[in-house]
């Protein structure tokens, strides 16, 4: 008896499995996986047939399973590499995203033009002393080798150059604030809204005179953002009734109103802010 | 092992020794069965044949594919993209930084052993100890009561162990010894994973110890010697063997975890050079509680974020497959205290 | 012996004697501390947030206030399935290893294969599932490649009870079978797998909750989102479970309250244990009371 019952789970599993339903797949970025985590439910209560299922596991999960067909629509904080642009993916650009300096509140700068920002980081300034502040050791908090901040980091802030060796590496960006917080002489670079989440913590550090906040990214005054990606795959778009959910379900992301209500709210910009598109990054 | 399945589930499948089996001959043919049931009888073994197989199947499925993605690192193959590596410079560098084109895993593979070695040092002497108590010296309530703590303490989910060590530990050290600087690092590590390998440890440990002829213990006690003299001089060079085996399994459990490691350790693979900077003035403790990394960590860490065939994801790839391959070893190492044991 | 040495000072070494059994209780009753401030820290932390509205609500994306509903749902979901796989495959081949294997280099052979893959790293396990399931044959993170990775999980640890409880089973009563004609499959199914069912179902519970505390392997597979529906019972939909969204909160970070969510996840993580392993304890009563 509980044989048989076994057996009829089994094969009923196995039906299931070989049957699989319609649905638009979203594989990548964990950092925008719950604006578009949100996205996809408002979209599927305004379209009760369309299924769109998110998922994350980081932006190159995206890029590689858009590429090879493994999913629909593939979100990434970094634009796709040379080889992955081969395949004809095609790029959405659907928020932006703005990016500050931060320091332990006792460092005594407020600012760092664009040389002194690259020292910093590249390791040729090691006391704040000589970029006008206190006299205390500076501290590099950074993000690991394969997160997208790091990646505008080093294009942005580095110009390409390499990071000192003498950094502290944390996993998240929470980590990266609290370290900051937490160590007298700690610098790093996150996103803007976990600077506004933790004002009293950590301090701002504004890039060649200018303050980052969004009307300085919406004016052009401050040049330090990156863009949210969502690639598609149109060859592998075959199935038409996937294709028409697949570009309403794009569109809707990058309709006004959910780019004023929703992106904005959840610390990013509309794309619409930033005119002039950059080509990488 | 005679005993209660209980402590056999512990580690189940890491028991290496079954009784003598009461393995059945077939049946005397003289009694008559209905045609069915004898071609059932008849060819049924091949179904169970058939499920054993694919457990070897398993076995070389994991490696096979494992080989296939970790090796194209090294092979000019046409799926990759990027440049193809030597051996060398992957096995024999310390320098990880796979945006620079640098790909040493030494700080991963030095992570991982420095982690499951001073687990080891802190799981192994306990656990074999707990594991002598449990056998000779408990009273039986104690003894059943040490049972399901470690059936409880290997039970708990690796994550949790995790945010134990997060929210708990991490705070800790960081406001007792580093002037509030955050703490990550080997140590907490692990002393986390010591409590996540101690249950095996002590269930195969207990085991050795139970599996041991009375005679010995009989014998050493009827030449005077006390309790704790017949352990230490008798019980456990005669398990030794068995012991070495447990902590040989303990090791591998370690080895291999990654969720619980990767919450704690502070996940920097420029850990060897940053002890480099520090080692003139540096106090030990410091060294202890610097952010480090792990094949494992790296894994969970990097692997989603890396482009398929690039170098740098065919490397982690070829990480995992080391992990593979070292297991592979400690099992056939285990194989071989064994052997000893027989001989 | 180098005991006999010893025994020159008896007095000294009556007080090592002492000191040592001594040394041994602390570390015994260290173990028991340390498992009680474990579970005590966890529940004590996730307390307040564990209300009813945490367990049934489903979780925010952005804002705090977010429950667990879906994950709570996946889990078993996922435990299950991966049990209704596994299963079939452990019985079978901890049935060939007990009663067909005979006692040479196969049945070496084939305990070899057992071990090795219950030793494997979860991560290892993961990296497979995740080429074999998610990229080779284009299931993405989903229930089904999360399913069948877990399951590799549960097979070497369902075919190890099997062929110890099947061991367990007096010979007395096999050769009582075939003594009324019956055949070795019949004494089989009829006869040593009822008996060592207990066992069995001991083993089994106990890898239900191994399968349940797993997220490497899930991360990998199953994915960190769940399904906007529920219950949504499709294998094509990504599955995160508890495990994986007490990490991925923690990790992640993103969500205002993740530090209450974390905390009110591995509460209900351990009370589950908790409950696992008192069901546990009850199985093993009752197979006792069976033997004696």
């Amino acid at each position: 008896m509980k044989i048989r019952f076994l057996a009829q789970t089994l094969v009923a599993g196995l039906i299931a499995l070989s049957a699989s339903a319609q649905t638009v797949t979203v594989m990548g970025s964990t950092a925008l996986g719950p604006i578009v985590k949100k996205a996809a439910d408002d979209y599927m209560k305004l379209h009760p047939g369309v299924q769109i299922a998110v998922s994350g596991g980081g932006s190159m999960t995206g890029l590689n399973q858009v590429t090879s067909g493994g999913c629909n629509i593939g979100i990434s904080d970094v634009f796709a590499t040379p080889e992955q642009d081969k395949t004809g993916i095609k790029n959405f650009n659907i928020v932006v995203q703005p990016f500050t300096l931060i320091a332990h509140p006792g460092v005594g700068v407020k600012s760092l033009n664009a040389q002194q920002a690259e020292q910093v980081f590249t390791g040729k300034v090691t006391n704040w002393k000589e970029v006008g502040g206190k006299d205390q050791k500076i501290v590099r908090v950074i993000r690991p080798e394969s997160s997208g901040t790091r990646a505008v980091q080093k294009k942005e802030i580095l110009h390409g150059q390499e990071f000192s060796k003498d950094v502290l590496i944390q996993d998240s960006t929470g980590a990266v604030v609290t370290a900051v917080a937490t160590t007298p002489g700690a610098v790093s670079f996150v996103e803007l809204e976990h600077l506004e989440k933790n004002k009293a913590r950590v301090a701002g550090i504004a890039y060649n005179g200018v303050e980052c906040s969004n009307e300085g990214v919406k004016s052009g005054k401050y040049p330090i953002f990156s863009f949210g990606h969502a690639y598609t795959n149109p060859a592998k778009l075959t199935d038409p009734k996937v294709k028409q959910a697949v570009d309403g379900f794009l569109a809707f992301i990058l309709t006004p109103a959910f780019q004023q209500d929703v992106v904005l709210k959840a610390g990013y910009l509309p794309v619409a802010y930033v005119k002039s598109l950059k080509t990488q990054l | 092992m005679n005993d209660s399945p209980e402590s056999s589930l512990v580690a189940p499948a890491l028991l290496l020794e079954l009784p003598a089996a009461d393995r059945l001959a077939p049946a005397p043919p003289e009694f008559r069965q209905s045609r069915f049931h004898r071609l059932a009888d008849r060819w049924s073994h091949l179904v169970f044949l058939a499920c054993s197989l694919l457990v070897v199947a398993l076995i070389g499925g994991i490696l096979f594919f494992l080989a296939a993605r970790g090796l194209a690192a090294f092979l000019p193959l046409t799926g990759n993209t990027g440049r193809t590596l030597s051996f060398a410079e992957v096995f024999l560098s310390t320098d990880w930084a796979p945006s620079s084109d640098h790909f040493g895993i030494l700080p991963f593979l030095g992570g991982s052993l420095a982690v499951t070695g001073l687990a080891l040092l802190l799981a192994a002497p306990t656990g074999i100890l707990t594991g002598v108590f449990i056998a000779k010296l408990a009273p039986s309530w104690m003894r059943s009561l040490m049972r399901q703590v470690m059936d409880l303490l290997v039970g708990i989910p690796s994550v949790v162990y995790g945010i134990f060590g997060l929210t708990i530990i991490l705070p800790l050290v960081s406001h007792s010894f580093l002037k509030d600087a955050p703490a990550s690092g080997f140590a907490i590590s692990a002393m986390i994973l010591s409590v996540m390998i101690v249950p095996t440890i002590v269930s195969l440990a207990t085991d050795a110890f139970e599996g041991l002829p009375l005679s010995l213990d009989e014998g050493s006690q009827a030449l005077g010697s006390s309790r704790w003299q017949a352990i230490w001089h008798v019980l456990i060079p005669a398990a030794r063997p068995r012991l070495l085996t447990a902590c040989v399994l303990g090791l591998g459990r370690a080895i291999g975890e990654a969720m619980a490691v990767q919450m704690v350790i502070g996940n920097n693979p420029q850990w060897i050079a940053l002890m480099r900077e520090f080692t003139d003035r540096a106090p030990f403790l410091r060294a202890l509680f610097t952010p480090a990394a792990t094949l494992t960590t790296e894994l969970v860490q990097e692997l989603p974020n890396t482009p398929t065939g690039s170098p740098w994801n065919n490397v982690l790839f070829a990480m995992g497959l080391l992990l593979y391959l070292l297991t592979m070893v400690l099992i056939l190492a285990t194989r071989r205290f064994g052997r000893n044991e027989v001989a | 012996m180098r005991a006999i040495a010893t025994l020159r000072s008896p007095s000294r070494a009556k007080h090592v004697d002492k000191f040592m059994r001594g040394v041994l209780w602390v570390i015994a009753l260290g173990f028991i501390l340390v498992l009680a401030v474990f579970v005590g820290a966890i529940l004590h932390q996730g307390w307040p947030v564990l209300r009813l509205d945490f367990l049934t609500r489903m979780p925010e994306t952005l804002e705090a206030g977010g429950g667990i509903k879906p994950q709570i749902f996946n889990s078993i979901y996922l435990v299950l399935l991966s049990l209704g796989l596994s299963l079939p495959i452990g019985l079978g081949a901890g049935v060939y290893m007990a009663e067909y294997a005979g006692k040479g280099r196969t049945l070496n052979f084939f305990r070899l294969c057992i071990e090795t893959l219950a030793a494997t790293p979860s991560i290892v396990l993961a990296l497979f599932g995740m080429i074999v399931f998610v990229q080779t044959l284009g299931w993405s993170f989903s229930i089904r490649s999360g399913a069948l990775t877990l399951a590799l999980l549960n097979i070497p640890v369902i075919t190890r009870v099997t062929e110890v409880s099947l061991m367990s089973v007096p010979r007395e009563l096999k050769e009582a079978s075939y003594g009324l004609g019956a055949t070795k499959l019949q004494t089989i199914l009829k006869v040593a797998l009822p008996y060592a069912a207990t066992g069995i179902l001991t083993g089994l519970v106990l890898t239900a909750g191994r399968a349940f505390g797993e997220s490497a392997i899930l991360v990998f597979t199953a994915g960190t989102n769940t399904s906007a529906i529920f219950p949504d019972f499709r294998l094509t939909v990504p599955g995160e479970t508890l495990s994986v969204h007490l990490w991925y909160v923690t990790s992640d970070g993103t969500l205002p309250d993740a530090r209450e969510i974390a905390a009110g996840t591995a509460a209900v993580m351990i009370l589950v244990l908790l409950i696992l392993n008192l069901s546990v304890r009850f199985l093993d009563r009752a197979i006792r009371r069976r033997t004696r």
